[in-house]
């Protein structure tokens, strides 16, 4: 996904959410639940952002036995393009368009 | 992407997340064991793009199928025009027309196009010479069989 190619409603969806809160470090399954992805739509989009270095990953250390959590932020360059591409949506209603539209 | 099962609410969203996951997974496995196996049987490098794999895969191609029409030419001219060019030769039916016009006109003609290719379309040259290496390895398979 190179920047002149137009997202997917669904990529479109993830970067809302991330937009919410930009420089903060949000959790998979957090983003799934905030725009209704499953996890085999989600991860695909999240390796393609991180490909395209718009999204940052990190491991967070969790309890002895357990693995760590990933852990996911935009860059500089992603909050750009998400804001290029999926300007930001305040509300609840906002929230249930984007889902939706993710979901269609 | 499996941690996150911990802090899913009910047992049927688990359920989908670890089968959506172990997809994913599967999914992006597969595409870089593909992506290994091609890149080093054609030598590439594995950081090239898939568009660019794609290219390279679809000139190998056609490389094996120019072989596989110069080697039906081969044989179409020796039985369909060898008996109207020499008609009291009978050449279709002699051994050594056969062995000519099957394996050594078209390794000679493989060779000559794999040179020729081989600066300005080395994939496509691979896959002329791969179809020539297929067609000497019947060959001699064939003889070594069947005397």
């Amino acid at each position: 996904m190179s920047a002149a190619r137009t997202p997917s409603p669904q990529t479109v969806a993830v970067l809302q959410a991330f937009l919410k809160a930009p420089g903060e470090w949000r959790y998979g399954y957090d983003i799934s639940r905030e725009t209704g992805l499953k996890s085999g739509t989600l991860y695909p989009v999240l390796i393609r952002l991180a490909d395209e270095k718009f999204l940052e990953a990190t491991w967070e250390a969790s309890e002895p036995g357990k693995p760590p959590r990933h852990l996911y932020r935009l860059t500089f360059d992603g909050r750009q393009f998400a804001r290029q591409h999926a300007p930001r949506r305040t509300g609840r209603r906002a929230r249930y368009q984007a889902v939706g539209e993710a979901k269609s | 992407m499996l941690r996150e099962l911990d802090f899913v609410e009910t047992d049927w969203e688990g359920l989908v997340w670890v089968l959506g996951s172990a997809g994913v997974l599967l999914r992006y496995s597969i595409q870089d064991s593909v992506r290994a196996v091609v890149c080093k049987g054609v030598g590439l490098w594995q950081q090239q793009s898939p568009q660019r794999m794609l290219g390279k895969a679809a000139e190998l191609t056609i490389g094996l199928l120019v072989s596989a029409g110069v080697l039906f030419g081969c044989v179409y001219g020796l039985r369909s025009l060898a008996p109207l060019l020499f008609p009291g030769w009978h050449l279709e039916n002699r051994a050594w027309a056969q062995c000519l016009a099957v394996v050594f006109i078209p390794e000679a003609i493989f060779a000559s196009g794999a040179v020729v290719l081989w600066w300005r379309r080395r994939v496509m040259a691979k896959g002329i010479l791969l179809g020539a290496l297929t067609l000497l390895t019947h060959f001699v398979v064939y003889f070594t069989t069947h005397g």
